[in-house]
């Protein structure tokens, strides 16, 4: 379990504290919560969230649940516990607009 | 299936273009759309080859892995994977894979050739990959995989020539290859496994020198305002009300149209055929009844339009996105949107789309609920009653009132759905958390051909509905409400003293506490077997009940005039909730495995039209009284 | 006469083409095993639908293997 909003000098974060439109780099994968099945993050990496992948969050939902994340060149939307399950990296700062 | 005869399965990820592909092979016309999860069975087909060469193909649910995690992926793994008793693997797997998202893709493709198949990729989707800047040459790809590479365009008509040539050019060799492959167990699946069969697809990218994909594409620049929490939900309820408000205003023209051509035919065999039995069948029995169902095409083509453009353009899967958080409320997984969203055109394809739902309680609720959902066979009810006693009044912005009475209508099927799982959801005792999972797909504008196809063939089921159910009953009806002829002393219409008139004035005391009279009564009957043919029903009936002039195809008017506000109100609360028709009991039967499930929901709907019509009865009542 | 024979003929059609439509295949094969003596082998596959029998030799047989179609 990592403590939120403490010191975060490597930046990592999960997935779900990644700020819209910022880069990250998937470390790994965990459950969080005895409340998600166990299969979850097999079934993540099925979709391709492995590590060492890039990632980008596109969208939020309102009260930020669903999210909708950039995945090579596919877009999924994962729900908030599914995205804990996620750590990642920050790589760049959000951009904004086209690059 | 002839032994001689080889088989080829079409296998890939969801949402590749396996059956846009399928499709061109074997001339079918298998329903395609932009979201995953749109074939949930295996479809079989035909092909043959220029040179002559027959051979059976296969259609699978896409998969994104070979360890199935939902009932429609077991479909493709179970097969493949020689599982099933009885059945024979196929002989060569067509892997199709979206040139455009090669990394995901190809991933599939190493574990299926670690299978031991024999194999050919098709990348699907070239000429997107090629306008993107991120084509592969398939002479590299099939060097670095060491598996043969063909490149199709699963939308243009010549787009799977290359593969039938290759099947044509190697396809024989390789059926002698085949004879004793027996399919090896995949790996266990775990994440390690997985990054493992990555690692070898980032191999393959390496040596053919893959471009990486552009950051930001059109897509993410709409998804930016389609999927922002704010503007999102707005433009989705715009869009949802706007489709109910062209549903009804431009349908009119048409509607109008062909109810004077029903119309026309009466007067014409009026005109032609002497006063007896035979003149009361056609004009009372089948232009009454089947004639007024006919009315309604315009309708359901427009309703279909707007659903199939939305589904080609790959809009649906966002939807469930903004709405997502609206299902986790009330306990549903986002996977269950896209079944409750089919369920709008009908519940059949609906309760079969859930499919797609991992889990099993889920997947329950959401067949439970699907039947909430307002088909396409409630529009001509709707409509007919909306017709005839909502005026037909502009309200501020060009908003119809009509319109909006049917978007408020569709409104309360959704709400009620959210509602029973909510209820379910206790029903069902503690879950874990659902998660959602769900890929959105590149956007794309709607190809004309499809939508033309899928119009085409939405019509030709009501057509063929229309001609062979609904007549079939509506002359049924029209038998039972002529006979026996009355005794000549008997004043009043003749049906009164019918079978039919009999069982209507009986069932009269069950629904007259709602506000029915005994020709909705009976008309509710054969309106089990579909629903609109309670409107097919109401116009025998009445045509028949009406003493002297003929009314066929002018059904409207005659309810108006017939009914009061409060019943016609009671009716439009009955059919939110109607039982509904056999088929979709069957289908819940096949479903679920069982006759528990149907009956419940049965008798649950039944339980609820008849509360809910009643408060709407007694209610309109008291307000129109007191106002 | 000739109306009364029409209507019946029609009627009579109506509900075979009801029946065929609302019945599921099972009760449909049962239906056509005992309408089999009484009518011509076309109005049996009809009735019963290709897939569900095999009109050859007028036999109704039952439908083999649940095929998912």
């Amino acid at each position: 379990m990592e403590a939120p909003s403490t010191l975060r000098p490597a930046a990592r974060l999960t997935l779900t504290e990644l700020p819209l439109l910022g880069e990250g780099l998937i470390l790994g994968l965990s459950v969080q919560s005895d409340r998600v099945s166990a299969d979850l993050p097999e079934r993540l990496a099925e979709l391709g969230f492995l590590p060492g992948a890039r990632v980008r969050v596109l969208a939020r939902a309102l009260f930020g649940d669903p999210i909708a994340v950039r995945l090579g060149s596919g877009t999924f939307a994962l729900r908030r516990f599914e995205a804990d399950c996620i750590t990642v990296q920050v790589l760049a700062p959000p951009v904004c607009g086209a690059t | 299936m002839s032994p001689l005869e080889p088989c080829i399965a079409l296998v890939g990820n969801p949402n590749c273009g396996k059956t846009a592909l399928f499709n061109l092979l074997t001339g079918s016309r298998q329903k395609i759309a932009n979201y995953a999860g749109v074939t949930v069975e295996r479809k079989e087909g035909r092909l043959t080859s220029p040179a002559g060469r027959r051979m059976q193909v296969l259609d699978l649910p896409g998969a994104y892995s070979l360890h199935p995690r939902t009932p429609d992926e077991a479909v493709t793994c179970d097969y493949i994977l020689g599982r099933l008793p009885g059945e024979v693997p196929p002989d060569l797997i067509v892997a199709v894979v979206d040139a455009t998202n090669l990394s995901r893709h190809l991933r599939l493709v190493v574990a299926l050739k670690r299978v031991g198949y024999p194999l050919v990729v098709a990348l699907n989707m070239s000429d997107l990959a090629r306008r993107r800047g991120v084509a592969v040459e398939p002479a590299a790809l099939a060097e670095a995989l060491g598996v043969p590479v063909v490149s199709t365009v699963g939308v243009r008509r010549d787009g799977a020539a290359s593969l039938v040539e290759w099947l044509d050019a190697h396809f024989s060799i390789v059926r002698v290859a085949v004879e004793h492959v027996e399919p090896a167990e995949p790996d266990r699946g775990d994440v390690a496994a997985t990054a493992n069969d990555q690692r070898e697809v980032e191999r393959v990218l390496a040596a053919v020198g893959r471009l990486d994909p552009p950051i930001d594409t059109p897509s993410d620049r709409i998804d930016g305002i389609v999927l922002h929490p704010v503007f999102g939900p707005l433009i989705l309820a715009v869009t949802l009300f706007l489709m109910f408000q062209a549903v009804f205003a431009g349908a009119r023209p048409f509607m109008e149209a062909l109810t004077a051509l029903v119309a026309m035919v009466a007067g014409w065999i009026n005109a032609s055929i002497a006063p007896g039995l035979l003149r009361s069948l056609f004009v009372d029995g089948i232009l009454a009844g089947a004639g007024s169902v006919v009315v309604f095409l315009p309708q359901i083509v427009l309703l279909f339009a707007f659903i199939l453009v939305l589904e080609d353009s790959g809009y649906l899967p966002r939807a469930a996105f903004l709405l997502d958080r609206l299902m986790g409320g009330v306990g549903l997984s986002g996977r269950s949107f896209i079944p409750l969203l089919s369920s709008f055109a009908c519940a059949i394809p609906g309760i079969m789309a859930t499919r797609t739902i991992p889990n099993p309680r889920d997947r329950l609720v959401t067949i439970l609920i699907a039947p909430l959902m307002t088909c396409s066979a409630r529009l001509p009810v709707y409509t007919l009653l909306i017709g005839a006693f909502i005026p037909n009044r502009t309200l501020a912005l060009g908003v119809g009132l009509q319109g909006l009475v049917l978007f408020v209508l569709y409104a309360v099927g959704l709400l009620s759905a959210f509602v029973a799982a909510f209820c379910l959801q206790f029903a069902t005792g503690k879950r874990t958390l659902q998660p959602l999972q769900m890929e959105l797909p590149s956007y794309h504008w709607p190809s004309l051909r499809n939508l033309g196809i899928g119009l085409w063939q939405r019509i030709e089921v009501f057509v063929r509905r229309v001609g062979t159910t609904i007549l079939a009953l509506m002359i049924l009806l029209w038998f039972l409400s002529s006979v026996p002829a009355p005794p000549p002393g008997f004043t009043g219409p003749a049906i009164e003293w019918s079978l039919a008139g009999r069982l209507g004035s009986f069932l009269a005391h069950v629904f007259a506490p709602i506000g029915f009279n005994w020709e909705i009564s009976i008309a509710l009957v054969p309106g089990m077997a579909a629903r609109e043919v309670a409107v097919g029903a109401l116009g025998t009936v009445y045509s028949l009940a009406a003493t002297g002039q003929d009314v066929a195809g002018a059904l409207t008017p005659i309810v108006a005039q017939a009914w009061s506000l409060p019943t016609a109100l009671s009716l439009l609360a009955w059919y939110v909730y109607a039982p509904q028709c056999l088929s979709t009991l069957a289908v819940i039967r096949r479903e679920t495995g069982g006759w528990r499930h149907p009956l419940l929901v049965a008798g649950a709907m039944f339980l609820a039209a008849y509360i809910a019509a009643g408060v709407t009865y007694h209610v309109a009542r008291w307000w129109l009284g007191a106002g | 006469m000739l109306q009364r024979l029409i209507v019946t003929l029609v009627v009579v059609v109506a509900l075979m083409q009801a029946l065929r439509s609302l019945l599921p295949l099972r009760a449909r094969v049962a239906v056509a095993r005992w309408l089999q003596p009484r009518l011509p082998d076309r109005v049996i596959v009809w009735f019963a639908g290709q897939s569900a029998c095999e009109a050859c030799g007028g036999r109704v047989k039952p439908p083999s293997g649940q095929r998912t179609e």
